[in-house]
């Protein structure tokens, strides 16, 4: 009997001893399939990236993933306008000096001869796009099929707006584009602020479409048909155009200032208590509701809701991303990997997303579907991400396609012209023959 | 000197011409060749085949491009002329040496210290119709103007790109000029007010063609400095509205960094530099020698 006691306790020291050496085995497994083992030690990559407040925060968290694989990442910010410029330089020049491009979608089609296939990365490490992010964002680092690149930014639209003078001019939120400007002049009268600021400004990345692109696309036009031929200058799209810039030219709803503004300076008449609602992306919600960007009346009263739509159509939004891709001339394309899936990963996100240690860290927003829908993340933001989720299931992108920064550059132009007073179906006429050339040129 | 001086002084010359030659002649003569090539970096980041000339005829039926060069040659004329003119008129006020003089001609260095994409920012927030100061002010001078969006109109929009370029040259024109006229002599000086001459006769007569070496000097090179236009037309204007602050050289910038086309973008920018050199060989080889003479 003692004998059976004693080898029963040995036993179960030996099996005791055995689970306790195999337990930092099993907890040592790597997190979001980063490989085991640490073989790319001591490498070092350089990642290309724009200094916004969300690229800052994953540099600050960097170590994190240095400490279980052994690669160091040197993150490069550049500011955004130069940041294409860069990419350029360094995918023209083939060294391999920058091992992963930070971009904005739009210029993607057009950058695929810099940018490494992902596919088979993807495939051979079981990632499924489709279940981390929403359809846009994926499409966002996608052309012709080949992904190229996976976001860590990106933007559904949201109508900001100022709940005080809305309340002061007795209207509701708007959910039609009628209703915003029967909202606009209810404000305009009795609150003496502009209803809302718009930005027909000519600038950075055609940003006079992106409004634009959502009135056209809910009016139920396109830019493009099928044959990739211009479709904007129908008497639809001519419609909606229209009445884009009749909340300036004819309702007079929109801030003067609206026929050169750009995007930020449209987001800053708001902040400055001079107009009462801007549709822009979400993250200005950070920049309104931040004291040291807005004024105090405005950072405890803004709110947000859905971009507006036609009366009795459906809606549609523009969504933007920044997908980070693998530089064709790197010589570090698996460590390079390895370093996308710790950066796409949905704890890193929300980590960063949470941490409200520093004011700039405002304006870190989510792309993770996990996320969106968070609980937590939606206590913080006050239910945004779930409305960004409504917003970006409606949304598209801009179209995908190499020559879509010169399309965008005609189209941008003649929304300027239009809102400065020209015919918009002449300057619309004018920029879809241009924009025919640019395609024939192309090939299409 | 003898054979072996002379290698030396190759040899140590060498570093210098090899980072020249490196930096300025290979890239001057690859973006040559290139304006012969069809090259997309949509397509490849190698360059395409050969097309003669080709981008260069693509040139001369491009509206964009035409459109480029009268906006270009409008703000070279109104910047350069009124950069001179301001300019001049600062150097003759601060001629004198006084004090306050002093002190003014040490503050005039500072515009043209700064940077012109800075430059290009300021000015943008400053005629803000919501918060902008310069406009607050221009509305509370000039009211018939309170309803102008300076930077939405397209005349206004090149003359506050003009203005922000002669607010930086000016003060330094003036600088300039101010060394020029005290090195003038006198003597021609007194003896036209001697001969009766009045304060206009004088400077018309007398200093402003004893001046005209270095008005020519600066003249053209605020001339190259317009034509170069940039930084205050991305940072200011974004070349808008519509097309009416594209510049020679943002369009340039545009086809090549903007829509890749490398071989095009390279024909236009021989475009530009051809015209600044004929522009160049013209001051100098008739006007200088005018002077001469």
């Amino acid at each position: 009997m003692k004998r059976l006691a004693l080898n029963l306790l040995i036993g179960f020291v030996v099996v005791m001893i055995s689970l306790s050496l195999m337990a930092p085995v099993s907890s040592a497994k790597l997190p979001y399939g980063l490989k085991e083992g640490m073989p790319y030690k001591g490498t070092k990559l350089t990642f290309l990236v724009h200094n916004a407040a969300q690229s800052q925060a994953q540099a600050k968290r960097v170590n994190q993933f240095t400490k279980m694989t052994g690669i160091e990442v040197e993150f490069l910010m550049v500011p955004y306008p130069s940041l294409r410029e860069k990419i350029t330089a360094d995918a023209v020049a083939g060294t391999g000096t920058i091992d992963l491009y930070c971009f904005l979608d739009g210029w993607g089609p057009s950058m695929t001869g810099f940018l490494v296939p992902l596919n088979d990365y993807l495939k051979r490490d079981g990632v499924d796009l489709s279940a981390k992010l929403p359809p846009a964002y994926i499409k966002g680092g996608t052309y012709d099929g080949t992904t190229y690149g996976i976001p860590t930014r990106g933007h559904p639209q949201l109508l900001l707006y100022r709940k005080d003078l809305f309340k002061k001019a007795g209207v509701e939120v708007p959910k039609t584009w009628k209703e915003l400007i029967a909202a606009g002049k209810a404000i305009k009268s009795k609150t003496d602020r502009d209803g809302i600021a718009m930005y027909y400004g000519k600038g950075n990345a055609a940003q006079n479409l992106f409004l634009w692109y959502s009135f056209l696309k809910s009016g139920g036009e396109d830019i493009f048909n099928d044959k990739m031929m211009p479709t904007f200058n129908s008497s639809a799209g001519i419609q909606a155009t229209q009445y884009y810039v009749d909340l300036l030219l004819k309702y007079q709803v929109a801030s003067p200032g609206s026929k050169f503004f750009k995007e930020y300076e449209a987001s800053q008449a708001v902040a400055q208590d001079k107009a009462a609602m801007v549709i822009v992306w979400w993250w200005h919600y950070g920049v309104l509701t931040n004291p040291d960007k807005a004024q105090e009346v405005v950072t405890t009263n803004v709110g947000f809701a859905p971009v507006p739509a036609w009366e009795g159509k459906g809606k549609a939004t523009l969504a933007l991303s920044m997908p980070v891709g693998i530089s064709k001339a790197s010589k570090k394309k698996e460590a390079a990997w390895e370093f996308m899936k710790w950066l796409t990963n949905p704890d890193l996100e929300k980590e960063n997303f949470l941490d409200k240690s520093d004011p700039k860290t405002r304006t870190i927003v989510v792309v993770q579907k996990k996320n969106l829908i968070d609980p937590e993340i939606n206590k913080v933001s006050g239910g945004m991400h779930k409305a960004a989720a409504a917003s970006l299931a409606v949304s598209d992108t801009f179209p995908m396609l190499p020559e879509w920064p010169e399309v965008a550059s005609s189209i941008e132009v003649a929304i300027s012209n239009i809102a400065g007073g020209a015919d918009t179906k002449t300057e619309m006429d004018k920029a879809a023959k241009e924009v025919k050339a640019i395609m024939k040129r192309s090939g299409y | 000197m003898n054979s072996r001086e002379k290698y030396v002084k190759w040899v140590m010359l060498a570093p210098a011409l090899l980072i020249l030659i490196g930096t300025t002649l290979y890239p001057f003569l690859y973006s040559f060749i290139t304006s012969f090539r069809f090259w997309r970096l949509t397509r490849s980041a190698e360059p395409g085949a050969f097309v003669g000339l080709a981008n260069y005829v693509r040139a001369f039926g491009d509206a964009g491009f035409w459109n480029s060069v009268w906006v270009t040659v409008l703000f070279t004329i109104i910047s350069v002329t009124l950069s001179m003119a301001i300019g001049l008129a600062i150097a003759l006020i601060l001629e004198r040496a006084t004090k306050l003089n002093t002190f003014m001609k040490s503050l005039l260095i500072f515009p043209f210290a700064m940077a012109p994409a800075l430059k290009g920012f300021s000015w943008r927030f400053m005629l803000n119709p919501d918060y902008g100061i310069l406009d607050a002010m221009i509305d509370f001078v000039f009211p018939f103007w309170s309803d102008v969006v300076w930077l939405g109109e397209p005349y206004w929009a090149v003359f506050w790109l003009a203005m922000t370029e002669i607010w930086g040259w000016a003060p330094y024109i003036a600088l300039v000029f101010i060394g020029a006229l005290g090195a003038l002599p006198q003597e021609t000086v007194n003896a036209a007010k001697v001969d009766g001459a009045n304060t206009f006769q004088v400077f018309w007569h007398v200093t402003l063609p004893q001046l005209m070496p270095i008005v020519i000097m600066v003249g053209l090179l605020k001339t190259i400095f317009s034509v170069k236009m940039f930084d205050q037309v991305v940072t200011l204007t974004g070349g808008g509205p519509g097309r009416a602050t594209e510049t020679l050289n943002f369009y340039v910038y545009n086809q090549g960094f903007k829509f890749y086309d490398m071989g095009y973008a390279s024909s236009l920018a021989y475009i530009l530099v051809t015209t600044m050199f004929i522009f160049a060989f013209i001051y100098v080889r008739f006007l200088m020698k005018g002077e001469q003479n």
